[in-house]
C-alpha cells in the first residue's frame, strides 16, 4: 500500500503503525512489510528512529515512576486468606487445557503446530511445578499435610525453617535458591511464610544459621528467614 | 511464552491456588500499579487498586476465557476501577500529593532548552501530554499492548487506537518544537 512516488508514507498505511513494529507487536507479515519500506528509504529509517527515542524515553519514565510498598502484597493476600477458597479438581482443569492443545495441533497447519509445540512444552514445564505447588498448597491445610506415605502429624525429623519470598522473586529464583542449599519446601505459605526443609537430620543451631545468613543474603528473593523448630 | 503460562497461573488460581497467585502478583503487579498511578497520581490509591484488581482475578479467574493475554485482561480490570476510583473523588479532593503529580507546565521553552540532553525534553514532553494521550503511549509503548489489546483495553474500535497514538506523537512533536527541538515530523 506505498505510494512510491511519495516518499512521505501515508499515515493510514506507514505512519500510523511504527509504533508497533518497534514493540515487535505488529503481525508477522505487516511487519515484515514495514521493515522492507525502511530499508528503502532514508526518511522513513529516520522516522523509525523517532518512534524508536519514544520508546526509550517512555519507558524510562515508567520505570522511574516506583513501585508499590508491601502493604499491597499484605492486604491483598490476607483478604485472599479471609475468603478462603474453594478449590475445583485439578486433573479435569490440566486435561481441558490439553485438550485444547492436541485439537488444535489437528486442527492447524506446520507453522502454527510449531507453536502450538512449544506452547505444550511449557504448560508441561508449568504444570510440573505446579503440581508439586499443588502438594505444597494441600499441606498448608489445617493442623496436618500429606506425604507420599499417608497422613502425618507435625514435620518430622530434621532441620526446618520459616522463609518470606520477596514478592518480586521468580519460580525460578525461588527454586535455584532452594536447590542451592538443598532445602525443599515442606508446608505453607501460613501468613505469608512457608516452611522449609534444610536437612534430613537435626543440624547444629551454629549450620542453621549459617544457611539462613546464605539465604537471607539474596535479598532479591528472599524477605525473612528464622529457625523453626519441628 | 509467558503469555502461555501466565493463562495456565490463571487455570491454577481458578483451582484456589495461592501460590499461583502469587506467581502471577509478582510478575505483574508493578505493571499494573503504574499504570493506575498514571491515571490516578496518587501513590495510595494506586496500591489500593492493586489490590482490587488481584481480588477480582482471584475470585474470577475461571470466568477468564482466554481471548485477550492475561496481561490485557489486568490493564482493563485496572483501567475500570482506577476510573471508577477517580470518578469517585471530587475535585475539590485533589490534594498536594496529585498536583504534584501533574506535569509542571510553568517552565518557558527557554528553561525546557536547559535541560542537558534532548532525552531528557523528551521524557519532560511525554509527561505533559494529556491524559488521553498519555494513557495511549504508556500502553503501546510501556505495556507492549498490540492495536487490538489497546482497542480491548481503551473500549475503542481499532482504528481510533491507531489514530489516537498517531496525535499522541503529533502532539508530542509540537510540544518539542515548543521546546525549540523540530523533529521534523509530522
Amino acid at each position: 500500500m506505498t505510494n512510491a512516488k511519495n516518499p512521505v508514507p501515508d499515515p493510514e498505511d506507514f505512519e500510523l503503525l511504527l509504533p508497533w513494529l518497534a514493540t515487535g507487536r505488529l503481525e508477522e507479515r505487516e511487519g515484515a512489510r514495514l521493515a522492507a519500506a525502511l530499508e528503502q528509504d532514508p526518511e522513513r529509517a529516520r522516522r523509525y528512529e523517532l518512534v524508536r527515542e519514544e520508546l526509550a524515553e517512555t519507558i524510562w519514565l515508567n520505570e522511574t515512576s516506583g513501585a508499590p510498598s508491601g502493604r499491597a502484597a499484605a492486604q491483598l493476600f490476607a483478604r485472599i486468606d479471609a475468603e478462603g477458597s474453594a478449590p475445583r479438581p485439578l486433573r479435569r482443569r490440566v486435561a481441558g487445557l490439553a485438550g485444547w492443545l492436541r485439537s488444535a495441533s489437528t486442527r492447524l497447519g506446520p507453522a502454527p503446530r510449531a507453536w502450538i509445540a512449544v506452547a505444550a512444552a511449557a504448560v508441561i514445564v508449568t504444570q510440573a511445578g505446579f503440581l508439586t505447588a499443588l502438594v505444597v498448597r494441600n499441606a498448608a491445610a489445617p493442623a496436618s499435610y500429606q506425604t507420599a506415605s499417608g497422613p502425618q502429624a507435625g514435620l518430622g525429623t530434621g532441620s526446618f525453617a520459616l522463609i518470606g519470598f520477596a514478592p518480586d522473586a521468580t519460580a525460578a529464583q525461588i527454586a535455584s535458591l532452594l536447590q542451592n542449599n538443598q532445602a525443599s519446601i515442606v508446608e505453607g505459605p501460613r501468613g505469608g511464610l512457608f516452611t522449609i526443609r534444610l536437612a534430613d537430620r537435626q543440624l547444629p543451631r551454629e549450620e542453621v544459621e549459617r544457611v539462613l545468613a546464605r539465604m537471607r543474603e539474596t535479598s532479591s528473593v528472599v524477605l525473612f528467614a528464622a529457625p523453626r523448630q519441628p | 511464552m509467558q503469555a502461555v503460562a501466565d493463562q495456565v497461573l490463571i487455570e491454577r488460581i481458578a483451582d484456589g491456588d495461592r501460590l499461583a497467585m502469587q506467581v502471577l502478583f509478582a510478575r505483574h503487579h508493578v505493571r499494573v500499579y503504574r499504570f493506575a498511578l498514571r491515571i490516578l497520581g496518587r501513590e495510595t490509591m494506586a496500591e489500593d487498586i492493586i489490590g482490587d484488581v488481584f481480588l477480582d482475578v482471584w475470585r474470577q479467574a475461571g470466568q477468564f476465557e482466554a481471548r485477550s493475554s492475561v496481561s490485557t485482561w489486568l490493564l482493563g480490570i485496572a483501567r475500570n476501577k482506577a476510573y471508577s476510583a477517580m470518578r469517585r473523588r471530587s475535585e475539590d479532593a485533589l490534594d498536594e500529593e496529585a498536583a504534584a503529580a501533574i506535569p509542571d507546565s510553568a517552565d518557558t521553552p527557554e528553561a525546557a532548552l536547559q535541560k542537558k540532553s534532548k532525552a531528557e525534553l523528551l521524557r519532560r514532553c511525554l509527561a505533559g501530554l494529556s491524559p488521553e494521550h498519555r494513557e495511549v503511549v504508556d500502553l503501546v509503548y510501556y505495556h507492549e499492548q498490540s492495536v487490538q489489546e489497546v482497542s480491548s483495553i481503551l473500549g475503542i474500535p481499532e482504528n481510533t487506537v491507531k489514530t489516537r497514538m498517531f496525535y499522541a506523537r503529533k502532539r508530542l512533536s509540537e510540544l518539542l518544537k515548543a521546546a525549540g527541538v523540530d523533529r521534523g515530523w509530522p
